[in-house]
């Protein structure tokens, strides 16, 4: 195995060899990162089996139709996970409509518009809202946002569309709405920090030469900077989406726990992560293979939206 | 010579440009006024995006502080009754359980996450790239799947809810988020620093933990403070797992209590001396978790500044 | 401070409910067992640990019984008596039984007894798979340990200031319409045939009353039904299957998901789905609107929302505390449950009882525990041996007691229903069954 250093640095040769000669000989410590990884392979390997091999009776059985029916009866099947599925890509393209514009526009303003000596602070600020644990926010969202909605929101919302898709529909609180609210909230620290540390590495030239050319520094942000961002951008969207996909605590604590089709943004709904945490513990039988096969497809989908959005987010900062 | 210059037709280019640079002058106004809007639009949204974050903190605070109390912080619960609503107890063994699973998932997560970053940072075969993009996939993954994988190879086979499903499940949490944080600091190290130490004739496991590690120390700590603040907050894989407890409970082969789950239970009471109480469980909670990730900074600031 | 007085007030009603219901079914008169607490150091009971879990309709009642359990015992057996017992968890009823069949708990509850069988389906089919000890339900002993009735609470604020003294009356139709769709406004006819006292009169100048119109307004029903698998929507689906017939009869191995009682499994469109008893009640709590089945205790607690009367099988409208429930209990003394030889018990639904003062919607819960436990290695996280199996008989036995240290007692506490004799004695009889070895445990 060639080392990074051995690969960087070809040039002197003696010195490289006696390099590669000691890195080979000490065997036990090569054997011990070796089996390292090894051993966290196999682990990972007995986690993604673990979730097909209990998933597998109920694929086997309900086939397809476990994707496409919409009729979701814990107990006894069917087994449709249509509203379940609907609901996380509803809740998550909620959350990123409130957290991309919002989250961008903090980027840019962290780095281009507040003063120096707030900027560290302010940072700080917005990463203590990623430190905060998901349980916390569903607190918060069950006991304060909620009123919030059945006051303000719900019928604020209701009175721009007269009562009309998509705010029609009783006024629970208990929503996909205040779902995609609470999940908004959750990913913007994500969106700021990466969309920030992407921005930061549009080269100053491209900057100063959209000012020098008599641009204004909105028309700059917008023209330059994004653009020449954006693949990162992308990729911050990206991983903010992937953490919506899969919330579940807090997303169990408001959403109203009913998994149909939702029929406006106030329905109650269910999504894939939190329909296993709230039925989990009293599965039997064919509901926790069900289950199970949840796990599985929420794994296939955040896995391939975190892949996106690692590809995308290391292509940005390679110029660097 | 000069007729056919005047001759010419006009420089479209030139054109051009006078054209622009009138417009560039007439719309100045307007493009200066916009892009003040425009800025003042963003810091608005900057600070609209800490409005959740004060109302938070005020709810946490106003309706926390209230609850906690030095006998709330060192005592079991109780369960209240109709006789007497106020008996909640304490949390005692919440917090007690909330430490013991998080230390423990970290003493199995971190020598082999660090093991781990040390042979990303180090091996660049096929196997390792792919393992790589695998661990930062995990990175991403949605905690409640740990819970189905705790419950599948611990619960089932040890027949019991316990401490010990959770820790696995938060290890493997945190496995990949310290592999993460201690290979990039570990690229981080110069690589003349590590040549040096070869061309000395040590080898590379004395290298390692003579030079790489100490010189990677501070982004390797603030990344296993900042995973174990992220596995203490998480509650979904431990609702799958660990049960309950209202005793203190230092064998984590039993049933364990912990803090995130014990929000979530009483978020939901349907005593309010226990629902005013899950502010003073979760404030407690977001205090631990805070003094981990402030920590981290803060140790990270320290080393780095002894360090010069 | 009127919050407080309200909750006091609560618990005096509560207890002059609970007096009533000893004068009509006097405690104990042929118990088998007492309710042992003494413990010698041969028991080695103080460090023993047995885990319970199950139906969270049991849980403010099995949290408060602990302690009181271990306190009690130890004013009578000193270091000797049980001092380690966990607190319950309130996974839920199927959770419960799937616990004890698995043996993560020495004691799984649950509000239907295991193995029933509902319109020729055994609702523990997928719980009870294979051939094993552990599947064959003849190895398990079912023990009701309390009783309750199922309140139907509603948040409906526009009623508060004019109609707070008079709770809406509902009926099993109603009720049923609200669940499955068919009923959508509070301000249906039907419900306002029901309820003659919430109407605005309109008076002429006189001070006579020309026009009466029904006061409940046109907010959205929202039904709040458990997002879990739930004894609590066995015992509610029990009632609606017993008062409205085939359109309402849980269907194959359904038993713990209203949903699928209701109009073929559609869930309410409109519905919410709470977790647990406490859940469905904080969102009862935070919806205007809604209406949600909890445990009677619940509602006590919630002081800002009513509980509705439900019209009985006499045709009278009943609240639910815990005289009415005790009387609709007592209905059914003539047919006391039981248990079969293949271990399926009979008998237990004491829905919509026939008497007069009989608030329809109540029911027992069980405790279910291994018979046997020699040989099973561990339950409920401590080692089976003789030892543990007595700590949990005795536990048990002990929390089926109605005298001033006994489990009923803690029970009315919790706002339950003391077991009527009858039960007591079944009760009694199922925790003497249980054997080490095919050893009696000579409980006293």
């Amino acid at each position: 195995m060639k080392t990074k250093e051995t690969e960087t640095h070809v040039a002197g040769s003696e010195v490289a060899e006696r390099i590669r000669r000691s890195a080979t000989s000490d065997r036990p410590y090569r054997f011990l990162l070796r089996g390292t990884a090894l051993f966290f392979g196999a682990v990972i390997v007995l986690f993604v089996w673990s979730v097909l091999h209990t998933a597998w009776p109920a694929l086997r059985e309900f086939g397809f139709h476990m994707v496409t029916g919409s009729r979701w009866v814990p107990g006894t099947g069917p087994y449709g996970a249509l509203p379940l599925l609907v609901d996380t890509l509803l809740t998550t393209l909620i959350a990123l409509v409130i957290a991309v514009p919002v989250g961008l526009a903090s980027a840019l303003a962290l780095l281009f518009l507040i003063p120096q000596r707030l900027r560290t602070t302010s940072s700080a600020l917005v990463e203590l809202l990623a430190a905060v644990p998901s349980v916390v926010y569903g607190l918060w969202g069950l006991w304060y946002l909620i009123p919030w909605l059945n006051k303000t929101l719900d019928p604020f919302l209701a009175g721009i569309t007269g009562g009309a898709w998509p705010f029609n529909g009783p006024q629970e609180g208990f929503s996909v709405l205040l779902a995609g609210i609470v999940l908004s909230i959750m990913i913007l620290p994500t969106i700021v920090a990466i969309s920030r540390d992407v921005i930061s590495v549009v080269p100053n030239d491209l900057i100063e030469g959209g000012l020098s050319l008599g641009a204004t520094r909105s028309q700059v942000l917008v023209r330059v900077v994004l653009p020449s961002a954006r693949t990162g951008i992308l990729g911050a969207i990206a991983l903010g989406a992937g953490r919506a996909l899969g919330e579940t605590i807090a997303v169990a604590m408001v959403i109203g726990s009913n998994p149909q089709l939702p029929r406006s943004l106030f329905s109650t709904g269910a999504t894939l992560a939190s329909t296993i945490a709230t039925e989990f513990g009293e599965a039997t039988g064919s509901t926790g293979s069900a289950l199970a096969a949840l796990a599985l497809m929420l794994m296939i989908i955040t896995a391939a939206v975190n892949a996106g959005a690692r590809l995308l987010t290391k292509r940005a900062l390679a110029h660097r | 010579m000069t007729d056919t210059l005047t001759d010419l037709p006009p420089d479209p280019i030139l054109e051009r440009r006078a054209e622009i640079q009138m417009r560039a002058a007439q719309t100045l106004g307007r493009r200066t006024w916009l892009s003040r809007v425009f800025l003042v639009a963003l810091v608005a949204a900057f600070v609209l995006a800490l409005v959740p974050l004060g109302s938070l903190i005020f709810a946490l605070i106003q309706r926390g502080v209230s609850s906690i109390s030095w006998p709330f912080l060192h005592t079991l619960p109780t369960q209240p009754s109709l006789v007497d609503q106020s008996a909640i107890g304490g949390i005692g063994n919440a917090i007690e359980g909330t430490v013991i699973i998080d230390f423990l998932a970290g003493l199995i997560a971190i020598p082999i996450a660090v093991l781990l970053g040390l042979y990303l940072s180090e091996a660049s075969s096929r196997a390792a790239n792919f393992l790589r993009a695998i661990i930062e996939i995990m990175t991403g993954l949605p905690s409640i799947l740990l819970g189905v994988f705790a419950y599948e190879y611990v619960v089932v086979p040890m027949k019991t809810f316990s401490g010990m499903a959770g820790i696995v499940a938060l290890s493997v949490l945190m496995v990949p988020l310290i592999a993460k944080a201690s290979e990039l600091s570990f690229r981080g190290v110069p690589a003349t620093l590590r040549e040096a130490g070869l061309a000395l004739g040590a080898r590379s496991s004395r290298v390692t933990r003579g030079v790489i590690i100490p010189a990677a120390l501070p982004g390797m700590i603030t990344g296993i403070l900042l995973s174990l603040a992220r596995a203490m907050g998480e509650t979904a894989p431990l609702l799958l797992v660990i049960g309950a407890s209202g005793n203190w409970t230092w064998s984590p082969l039993k049933q364990m209590s912990s803090l995130p789950l014990l929000t979530y239970n009483y978020s939901g009471s349907q005593y309010p001396t226990q629902r005013a109480a899950a502010w003073g469980v979760a404030l407690t909670l977001v205090v631990m978790v805070m003094i981990l990730s402030l920590g981290s900074r803060f140790v990270a600031a320290r080393l780095r500044r002894e360090r010069r | 401070m009127k919050k407080n007085f309200r909750g006091k007030l609560g618990v005096a009603i509560a207890s002059l409910g609970l007096l009533s219901t000893f004068a009509v079914t006097p405690a104990g008169a042929t118990a088998t067992l007492t309710g042992d607490l003494t413990f010698a150091s041969s028991d080695g009971a103080a460090s023993l640990n047995p885990a319970m879990g199950g139906s969270s309709f049991d849980e403010p009642f099995f949290n408060a019984a602990i302690p009181v359990y271990m306190s009690e015992a130890a004013k009578v057996s000193g270091a000797n008596a049980p001092s380690a017992i966990s607190l319950y968890s309130p996974t839920g009823s199927t959770a419960g039984k799937k616990g004890v069949v698995a043996g993560t708990y020495a004691v799984g509850a649950s509000d239907v007894p295991m193995g029933t069988v509902v319109n020729g389906t055994n609702l523990d089919a997928s719980i009870l798979t294979g051939a094993n000890a552990a599947s064959t339900l003849t190895n398990y002993v079912q023990v009701p340990v309390v009783l309750g009735g199922v309140g139907m609470m509603y948040n409906l604020p526009s009623l508060n200031s004019k109609f707070k003294k008079t709770p809406v009356i509902l009926n099993s139709a109603v009720l049923a319409g609200m669940y499955d769709g068919a009923i959508t406004k509070w301000n249906n006819a039907a419900i306002c045939h029901l309820n003659p006292k919430i109407v605005n009169l309109k008076k002429n100048k006189k001070g006579r009353v020309i026009r009466r119109t029904c006061a409940l307004p046109s907010t959205t029903v929202v039904p709040v039904y458990r997002a879990d698998g739930s004894g609590t929507s066995f015992i509610f689906s029990n009632y609606l299957n017993a008062t409205q017939g085939a359109n309402y009869k849980t269907s194959a191995g359904t038993e713990v998901y209203p949903n699928t009682t209701f109009n073929q499994g559609q869930v309410p469109s409109d519905g919410l789905g709470g977790q647990k008893n406490a859940g469905v009640a904080a969102d009862v709590e935070q919806t205007v609107g809604g209406i949600g089945y909890v445990e009677y205790s619940y509602i006590l607690l919630q002081h800002t929302l009513p509980a509705a009367l439900i019209v009985n099988a006499k045709g009278k409208d009943v609240a639910v505390n815990p005289t009415t429930v005790a009387a609709d209990a007592a209905s059914f003394s003539a047919s006391p449950p039981s248990e079969s030889s293949a271990g399926v018990v009979s008998n237990f639904s004491i829905v919509n009882g026939a008497g007069a003062g009989d608030y329809p919607i109540a029911g027992y819960s069980w405790a279910i525990v291994r018979e046997d436990w020699n040989g099973l290695g561990t339950v409920g996280g401590t080692s089976a041996s003789l030892n543990s199996e007595k700590l949990v008989a005795k536990f048990l036995d002990w929390t089926v007691q109605s005298g001033a240290q006994g489990g009923q007692t803690v029970a009315q506490q919790q706002g339950y229903v003391p077991l009527p004799a009858y039960v007591t004695t079944l009760a009694e009889h199922q925790v003497s069954l249980m054997t080490y070895n095919a050893q009696s445990l000579a409980l006293s």
